[in-house]
Parts: C-alpha cells; structure tokens; sequence
C-alpha cells in the first residue's frame, strides 16, 4: 500500500489504480457512445409527429340564419353575449356587440387555437374581444392589437360578415 | 435510511413525486418547500450533486464536482437555482383561413428561471422566497411569478405553519404543467390551475409521524380568479386540506402513499385523491385523480396512471396516460381529453437534466402527436 501511495504522490498510478483509470475511461466512452446512438435515433422520433383535426375542411360562402330567440343564439339576446356555431365547418363566436349590432369571428384564437366561444370576453367600452387564454386582444374588424410576447407571430383574427336586424340575422363564413 | 434515500433521490432532478414515492421520503427531506419543488435543502443538494452520466470531475470541473453543498454563512442561507427551457408544439392543429391544415409551430419557450434564497433567522424561523424571472415574457393567467413566505417550524414532530404567498397544497406537485390534472377540457388552452399557482395565505403542515402527513390552509383567491374566472372571483375565500397516508412493507421493500385532498374556493369545489407504490431501484406507479364541480354546473372528472423505472440513477423510463372529461350545461356542452407521454429522464452530467418525451393529445376535435424536449439546468 506505502508503495501505491509513493507512486499516486510521484504521479504514477499504480497496477490497481491503472486499471481503475482504465475502467473509468472505457465506461466514459460507453457512455458517450451510448449518448451518441440516442442522438441518432431522435430524426426516428420526429418522424413520428402527426397533427389531424376532426371533421371536414371548412367550406367558404356558407350562410347560415340565426335568431336570437332560439338556441343556440339566445345569448345574443343581451349586449355582450356569446353564442357559438358552425358555418361551412368553421367554428364561429358570435358576439352581441350594441343593440343593433352583431359581429362574428372565427371561434380560434390565432394565437393558441383556444376557443373564444368560452375563453373570450367582450369589452363594449374598448370594443374589444380578448382571449382568456393567453391575453391576445383583437378589435372589432378581427385585427390583434396586444399579442403574448412568447415570440409568436402576431395574426389577426378572422372575421365574418353579419347582418342583423333583431331578432334575427345572417352570418355568411 | 437517510443514505439510501440519498442514495436514490439522485436520480431526482426535480420535486418529482415518483421519487418521494420510490425511497419512501418527503418532499421536505430534499426541498425547502414542504410540498417539493425549487430550492433543495443541504440533502437534496448532496443527493443530485454526484448524479450523472459523467460526472464534472471527469470533465475537468473539479471545483463544481467537490461542493459539498447549497449553503452558506454556516448553514443559514440556502441558495438555489431553477432554469428549464422547454422545446414543443404548443397550441392546436387546425384549419387556416385558407383551408390548409396547420400544425402548430415549434418553440423554445423559457419556462422557469428561478433564482431562489432561503434565510435561516432563528432556529424555528425561516424566510424563503424565489422569482421566476422567464414569467416577464411568456406566463400564464394565473401563474405566480413568485413565490416568498415565513415559516415557523420548532421541531420535526410538531406541526409547521408557512404563512405568504404559497401553493395550497392539493393532490401530488408534479413538475409538469401540462398534466390534465389541472386543466380544463372544456378549455383546452387555458390552466384550470395555473403552474406556479400560488396565493396569499397560511398552511399548516404535520409530518411528525413517518405514516401520515397533513396540510390544511387558508387563503385568499387572487391567481385562481384569473385561470378558472368562471368559478372563482379575486377576493374569494380558498380553504385546503390533503391528508396522506404512508404505508412502509418492509418485508418486500415497498413504500406506498394513499391520500386524499379538498378544495373549496368560491363556487369550485375540488376533491382528489392519490395512490402510488413504489421500490427502491425498481420504480414507482402512481395514480391520481381530481374531481371539480361548479355552482353552475361545471363538472370534470381527471385521472391519471404514472410509471417510471430507473435503468440507471440517470436514465429513467418514464410513461403515463391521462383522461379528463368535463360537462356543462350552462352552455350545454361536454368535452374530452386524453394524453398520453412516454419518455426519459436523462441526466448526462449533475444538475442537468434532458427530457426528451413523445407526448400524443388527443380532444373531440384534433389530435397532435409530438416529440418534445426539455432542458432543466439546477443548482
């Protein structure tokens, strides 16, 4: 043992510590050659990504008549109320904006596809409708005027031509 | 015992339940925080110091590699740090405005960057707060940016009482904010509670007896108003409990918590329970479950099945598969999620942790399968 401790002190291993040196070294290459097979195996992985959405493509010049009387329009029987359909396949809000006035939007916030049938709220004094996901703000053509800052890229919000005269209208996709 | 625990949190890179569950020990023995998470205590720091594929001798940082812990000013400042940067698609597959399908983008978003601090001002009063600096650029409505509280604690066997800015303890802490747990399907984008949540108030905690645990606490809804606005109003009483029991078999070198929580906060009313086993060097299975109601008939029921299985104390398997359903009939709809993840914990040096993790989520009206990445640098 004084021996082996002689030789660690003049900065020669000993047999022992050699082949402990050599052990830990071989395991180390294992494990980054180990660490570089999984990094070759990741290009499989990404070639498993899929996206799908259910139900037919959205369809456009579609024009569906409401009243504001029947479900599922009767929210919009007071200013500031939702009420959510779909027209030609695409999800729409509607909102019940004045007394006279009805917008509709696409029922998606281009920011993280939230569904601002249930997240948005409509502001009648900035007439504004905002998100309750992620706090992007829209007006009342659709157009975003606050976005998150999490490096997206600011869209705007589709919207769709109304026409209302209580209680009923047409919403054309 | 504390060896082993030790010994086995290594494979810890976060206050993961699994590992409370593998080697049989609170979250309070390797974390500042009763309930897990951030700041490690001089154990938790030790246990995760060694820990890794190579280790920073063997690339030459021997300094880092010889810190013997997280403390300074003779144990009464404890210092910590919490990075992750996370790599997926966020978001939903959907139609454009000109009829392409569109899959969402991949970002890198900085999910936490978390300097922590805890004071030792007597040895039965504490002071422990950190801010997670990332929330100045992308949070969620209801997400805490900070986290700061006093707690009083005279001695293991009694009760301790934390009173600030905390999380009411409900359920399992898990580090995954996207778990269906704590969302609402009914609202796919939207945190039904926030990651990070946390609001002024007061708990009580008991771990004096290595079977049971219990927290009850008090607070005032403020962060909750703002993630679930349909339940909870800011001003709102939040009133919390969770009782858990911890069953050792000895004879098989099993640990085990079965437990159940409560949750009462404006008209939301949470019940939950939790259930979970698990062995030292074998792994850990875990399932939990949250129930939510509404006054105005809001219902969702969410479970969720976890395992994990440590091929070595740096990489560990990791799967799970969640569900979560949810009815109103205010607007006379219902709606469904399920989630499934597999993955690894990989941790290729101490104190940095890679999660790669193929996560498939599936709702009544898309489906989006991905790989996902995540970067957790700690200190």
């Amino acid at each position: 043992m004084a021996k082996a401790a002689d030789q660690h002190d003049l900065g020669v291993p000993s047999g022992d510590a050699r082949a402990d040196v050599g052990s830990d070294r071989r395991e180390f290459l294992c494990k980054i050659g180990a660490l570089a097979s999984a990094g070759a195996l990741a290009p499989l992985v990404v070639g498993c990504e899929s996206a799908e959405v259910f139900g037919p493509e959205p369809v456009a010049g579609v024009k569906l008549d409401f009243d504001i009387t029947k479900e599922p329009f009767k929210p919009l029987a007071d200013v500031g109320g939702k009420a959510k359909t779909i027209v030609g396949g695409t999800p729409i809000v509607m909102v019940r904006t004045t007394a006279t006035q009805v917008l509709a939007f696409k029922d998606e916030c281009p920011h993280k596809q939230c569904p601002l049938s249930a997240t948005g709220s409509w502001d009648t004094g900035k007439k504004q409708l905002s998100c309750g996901c992620h706090g992007a703000v829209f007006d009342a053509t659709g157009k975003a005027v606050s976005w998150p800052k999490d490096g997206t890229t600011q869209t705007n919000l589709k919207a769709f031509k109304v026409t209302f005269a209580s209680p009923t209208g047409t919403v054309q996709a | 015992m504390t060896a082993l625990a030790c010994s086995l949190a290594a494979s810890s890179a976060w206050a993961l339940p699994r590992m409370s569950l593998t080697i049989g020990s609170r979250c309070s023995n390797c974390h500042v925080n009763p309930q897990g998470s951030g700041l490690r205590t001089d154990s938790g720091f030790y246990s995760t110091a060694q820990n890794g594929a190579i280790t920073w001798e063997q690339v030459g940082w021997q300094k880092f590699h010889d810190m013997p812990d997280n403390q300074l000013a003779d144990g009464r400042l404890t210092v910590g740090f919490d990075s992750r940067l996370q790599m997926a698609r966020l978001g939903a597959p959907h139609w454009s405005d000109d009829g392409e399908l569109v899959t969402p983008d991949r970002l890198v978003i900085p999910m936490q960057m978390a300097p922590a601090l805890s004071v030792k001002i007597t040895d039965w009063l504490s002071a422990t707060g950190s801010y997670n600096v990332s929330t100045l650029q992308h949070s969620y409505l209801g997400q805490s940016p900070y986290d700061a509280w006093l707690q009083i604690k005279t001695s293991q066997e009694m009760p301790s009482l934390r009173v600030g800015m905390i999380q009411p303890t409900i359920g399992m802490r898990h580090d995954d904010h996207t778990m269906l747990l704590r969302r609402n399907p009914l609202n796919p984008g939207l945190p039904m509670i926030a990651p990070n949540w946390n609001e002024l108030g007061a708990e009580v905690t008991y771990e004096g007896q290595h079977w049971i645990s219990a927290e009850a606490g008090v607070f005032m809804a403020n962060n909750l108003a703002l993630s679930d606005s349909g339940a909870v109003k800011k001003g709102d009483l939040i009133t919390s409990a969770r009782l858990t029991l911890w069953p050792q078999l000895e004879d098989y070198g099993l640990n085990s918590w079965i437990g159940g929580s409560f949750l009462k906060a404006g008209d939301l009313t949470l019940v939950g329970s939790h259930i979970g086993l698990g062995k030292p060097y074998w792994g850990a299975l875990q399932a939990e479950m949250v129930m939510t109601q509404t006054a105005a008939n809001r219902d969702m029921l969410s479970w969720m099945i976890h395992a994990s299985h440590p091929l070595k104390e740096w990489f560990v398997l990791e799967a799970r598969y969640e569900k979560s359903t949810g009815s109103t009939s205010v607007a006379n709809s219902n709606a469904e999620m399920t989630s499934l993840v597999a993955g690894v914990q990989f941790i290729p040096l101490p104190n940095v942790e890679l999660r790669p993790e193929y996560r498939v989520l599936t709702t009544k009206d898309w489906k989006l399968a991905q790989w996902a990445l995540q970067l957790h640098l700690w200190f």
